[in-house]
């Protein structure tokens, strides 16, 4: 049987299988690299990198991006600034570029600039792109990996695009953020949201709950309700995960929302797997294809991702959205703070586990190279 | 309401005469100013889709009620000429289709993750659907049964959230939709981020009859501003809330699924007034500072007792004052008497000298001492429904917001099969704790300046509103006024701060407040803030100051 999924079967590594074959794969010498990273705060920012070049130092190249926000914290700042040094040092070829995420009237304006700036690099003498998403926020990363998806699988050039992570569940917990005044679309995840054709389908919100975004996690429900004033939510809950209690301190956390505001029925939680994107990627697959099904003739289905949280879960989300015409809502950060347990680990840059994901390239075959695109 | 509609022509004979939509601007109109094109093309496609939107959303409405897009024809303008053509005739259902195909076809510009070139773009979606140009009203046929004759609808459409647009294309906005000649009806909603801080804080102190004019309109004749921040004569807005909020509150409750059907829908008698007093001990603390205050200032027995009589027959709402108030009370009386008493130069020695002014209970020493007890011994002081209005700075969100707190352990009480009254203890714990988390929670921009700045300004107001004599309640600070009308062009990052503090009500401005023969502009803390830092909800009373200060204040400490 055929599947209709992308990434089914998918080339998936974590943790020391990541590193072994990131090893014996870049070590093969007509490999060349273009890493794609942030160079943020995020004491992650250079674990990638460090591997990258410990196999393939003279045919890797870089293109860091600083994610500017206003008034940012003049720790963290210098935190960034230690990071992009250490880039430099490791990739001295690297090619440095300011993103600004909000525009001067505070419109978000990140996913875009990304993306004009990806459009300029040239791929030519390039046979692998590496995103590292450990320290590249959403609204940017996103928009970074499917325009590249988008690009390669569209072009005749073979290359092949990986998404790499550091994966840190308690890190991302410990990253606080302040989030902006509205929620909005990924650039490039609209999936139809506002269109008129889409008015009368029946909107499934699944929000990837983590600790300390409820307020976020609260505006893009008040979005929703505004289109929609009976809109489902089937909150995704990581289990099983690094703190097996994780899942239980989220529903206490949520539990408001879970009872009263989102009116969650306890059989529509959605579990998905900490440390592995795939499960939650083929878990919203599964759901849409069902819904797809069910609501073919009442106006259709639409399912909104929010992936706020642990990073390697969210990859989950992206795939299923590079995969469908899903809509991803979140809200833009205007600004981040490290909790106080996260004082002593600013430097720990080797703690977390590398993720790896083979989205385009050789090992999928030639059927792949003329696959659909999406805008 | 149906008399209300009935008078602003929105209902006519019992039928709806408009029919509205609203488009929220939070979603992708912003992005069109992302896009590498010339201004006339961008504001063209926002208008583009704008209308599009406009037009399906209509018909979309008319559809709920059970009106079908074949039912309705459009009645154009009399000058609309071939714009009609273009937009798909006068049948509603090619009007519809056509507005569909517009969206779709701007939406895939809108969303495509770089934008496409210039000359690739279809001429659709580059300005020639103008629907606001070429509709008049629309006729629907067969609204009432048994009706031949169409029912005409004026069109409103309604631009909410209007700051997400940048300031830019807000302004083009503003002029496109200003146009005389269009027939349908616009609003713009929007808050003051959209503003310049200058513009922003102009507007807030501005006389309504003084509005400026735009290059090629008039703003006196063809916009209308209708501002939703507190304006005009202030103690009668606040009374004025104060009734509009006990009738909010009357209706919400009485649809409240427990609090409703056992007739507890009057939300003043649910919250007790009774005043709680401090413990015994505390009162006998109390007493003994009193006396050491005496000793210390040496005032008379005899003067002394002139300000207990006093303070027995001061009345506050027809009650006796209670033991720790009068306590609290006599002490500022004996620090304003030594203060007045300390000015006036003596040949002779005198035991009880006369103060250069008389020294009273009144209004203000009761206050005083109410905040007196609330710092030093955590004494009750917001409670009861007009504490509640008051605390609300005339916002009804927030005042939904405190409510709510209140109720929700109302209702946990009755569940509880307790008193069905919430204490003054409990309204004043319940309260001080949620204002203290709104600001916590605050999320805007230059959100850590608003915080550094409220909490600077709340702290010299305690200091001051703690000194001995309680000569000063002020919950607010004020700058010359005249600082305040250059305070754009001088000190531009101090406007941006007050601005997103006014726009997301942490302060409110109140321009013009003559005092000392100066003109003043009050920087007035919200409710939120009085409550979480133990102010006065009392107003009038400030802080003279500079904007060096505010500046002062907005800096970050260093690491």
């Amino acid at each position: 049987m055929i599947s209709n999924r992308r990434w089914d079967p998918c080339i998936y590594h974590r943790g020391d299988p990541a590193d072994a074959f990131l090893q014996e794969y870049l070590s093969i010498p007509d490999r060349r690299v273009l890493l794609i990273a942030g160079a943020g705060f995020d004491p992650r920012s250079t674990r990638v990198a460090q591997a990258v070049v410990a196999s393939a130092a003279d045919r890797v190249r870089a293109l860091l991006i600083r994610e500017e926000r206003p008034d940012p914290s003049p720790s963290l700042v210098k935190l960034a600034d230690a990071n992009h040094a250490r880039l430099i040092e490791l990739i001295p070829s690297s090619e440095v570029q300011r993103i600004a995420v909000f525009a001067s009237d505070d419109a978000v304006v990140g996913g875009r600039s990304a993306a004009r700036l990806i459009s300029t690099v040239s791929l030519a003498d390039v046979s692998d792109v590496f995103v590292d998403v450990s320290a590249l926020s959403i609204g940017v990363a996103f928009p970074v990996i499917n325009y590249l998806h988008t690009t390669i699988s569209r072009s005749d050039t073979p290359c092949n695009l990986h998404v790499v992570c550091c994966d840190d569940p308690q890190l991302d917990r410990g990253i606080q953020s302040k989030c902006a005044a509205t929620a909005a679309a990924i650039h490039g995840f609209r999936g139809e949201w506002g269109l008129d054709s889409k008015s009368r389908a029946a909107i499934l919100w699944m929000p990837l709950l983590s600790a300390g975004k409820g307020e976020a996690l609260r505006r893009i429900f008040q979005a929703l309700q505004n289109v929609q004033k009976d809109t489902v939510v089937c909150p995704i809950l990581p289990f099983p995960a690094s703190n097996p209690r994780a899942s239980d301190e989220l529903i206490e956390e949520f539990s408001q929302e879970l009872q009263i505001a989102w009116q969650v029925d306890a059989r529509d939680l959605v579990y998905a797997h900490e440390g592995r994107p795939l499960d939650l990627y083929r878990t919203i697959l599964k759901i849409d294809e069902k819904r797809r099904r069910i609501f073919e003739s009442v106006g259709g289905s639409q399912i909104i991702l929010s992936p706020l949280g642990s990073k390697a879960l969210s990859l989950g989300a992206l795939m299923a959205a590079l995969d469908r015409p899903f809509t991803i809502l979140y809200v833009e950060s205007i600004g981040y703070s490290l909790g106080a347990q996260m004082a002593g680990r600013v430097d720990s840059a080797t703690s977390g586990e590398l993720v790896h994901i083979w989205l385009h390239g050789d090992v999928y075959g030639s059927s792949y190279a003329t696959e659909r695109g999406r805008t | 309401m149906a008399a209300a509609l009935a008078d602003c022509g929105a209902v006519d004979d019992g039928q709806p005469a408009v029919l509205g939509c609203r488009l929220p601007m939070e979603t992708d109109y912003r992005d069109f100013w992302e896009f590498p094109y010339s201004e006339s093309l961008k504001s063209g496609l926002l208008a583009t889709f704008i209308q599009a939107r406009a037009v399906l959303a209509w018909f979309r409405h008319l559809e709920a009620t059970g009106v079908r897009a074949e039912d309705v024809t459009i009645v154009p303008r009399s000058d609309a000429g071939t714009a009609i053509e273009t937009i798909g005739g006068v049948c509603g259902s090619a009007v519809v289709g056509k507005a569909r195909e517009v969206e779709r076809a701007v939406y895939q510009v809108v969303g495509s993750l770089v934008p496409p070139k210039e000359e690739s773009l279809a001429k659709d979606v580059t300005g020639t659907y103008r629907p606001f140009d070429a509709i008049e009203k629309f006729s629907i046929r067969s609204l009432m049964a048994g009706s031949n004759s169409g029912h005409d609808l004026v069109p409103l459409v309604i631009l909410d959230d209007a700051h997400c647009l940048h300031p830019a294309q807000f302004r083009a906005v503003g002029h496109w939709l200003a146009r005389r000649e269009l027939r349908i009806a616009r609003w713009v909603i929007t808050r003051f981020d959209i503003l310049q801080p200058a513009e922003a804080l102009a507007a807030v102190a501005e006389e309504r009859s003084e509005r400026k004019d735009f290059p090629g309109l008039s703003a006196s004749r063809d916009v209308e501003v209708v501002m939703l921040q507190s304006n005009g004569p202030r103690k009668a807005q606040r009374i004025a809330f104060r009734r509009m909020a006990r009738d909010m509150a009357g209706r919400y409750l009485q649809k409240h699924p427990l609090l409703g059907p056992r007739q507890l829908v009057i939300l003043g008698d649910l919250l007790e007034e009774e005043p709680a007093t401090i413990a015994p001990s505390e009162v006998r603390l109390l007493s003994g500072r009193v006396d050491a205050a005496q000793r210390k200032l040496k005032v008379a027995d005899n003067r002394r007792r002139e300000f207990e009589e006093g303070i027995e027959s001061f009345r506050r709402g027809g009650e006796v004052i209670p033991e720790d108030l009068g306590l609290a009370m006599l002490g500022i009386l004996m620090h304003r008497y030594a203060k007045r008493r300390k000015d006036q130069g003596t040949l002779f020695e005198n035991d009880d000298p006369e103060p250069s002014r008389p020294v009273v209970a009144n209004a203000g020493v009761y206050e005083a001492a109410r905040l007196h007890l609330l710092h030093h011994f955590d004494r009750p002081f917001y409670y009861g429904i007009d504490a509640l209005c008051d605390a609300s700075s005339e916002n009804a969100e927030l005042f939904l917001q405190l409510s709510a707190v209140l109720v929700d352990t109302l209702e946990t009480q009755v569940i509880r099969s307790k008193r069905s009254t919430l204490t003054a203890a409990v309204q004043h714990r319940l309260l001080r704790e949620h204002a203290a988390r709104i600001i916590d929670t605050w999320s805007f921009p230059c959100v850590e300046q608003v915080r550094r700045m409220v909490k600077a300004l709340a702290a010299k107001c305690v200091a001051v509103t703690l000194q001995p004599n309680g000569w000063l309640t002020p919950n607010a600070f004020g700058i010359p006024q005249a600082e305040y009308d250059q305070l754009g062009s001088n000190n531009p990052e101090v406007a941006r701060v007050l601005q997103f503090a006014v726009a997301y009500n942490a302060l409110l401005v109140v321009p013009h407040y003559e005092c000392k023969q100066k003109e003043w502009c009050l920087l007035e803390l919200a409710g939120p803030v009085n409550l979480a830092h133990g102010l006065t909800l009392m107003r009038g009373g400030f802080i003279e100051g500079r904007v060096r200060d505010i500046a002062a204040m907005i800096e970050e400490p260093p690491a």
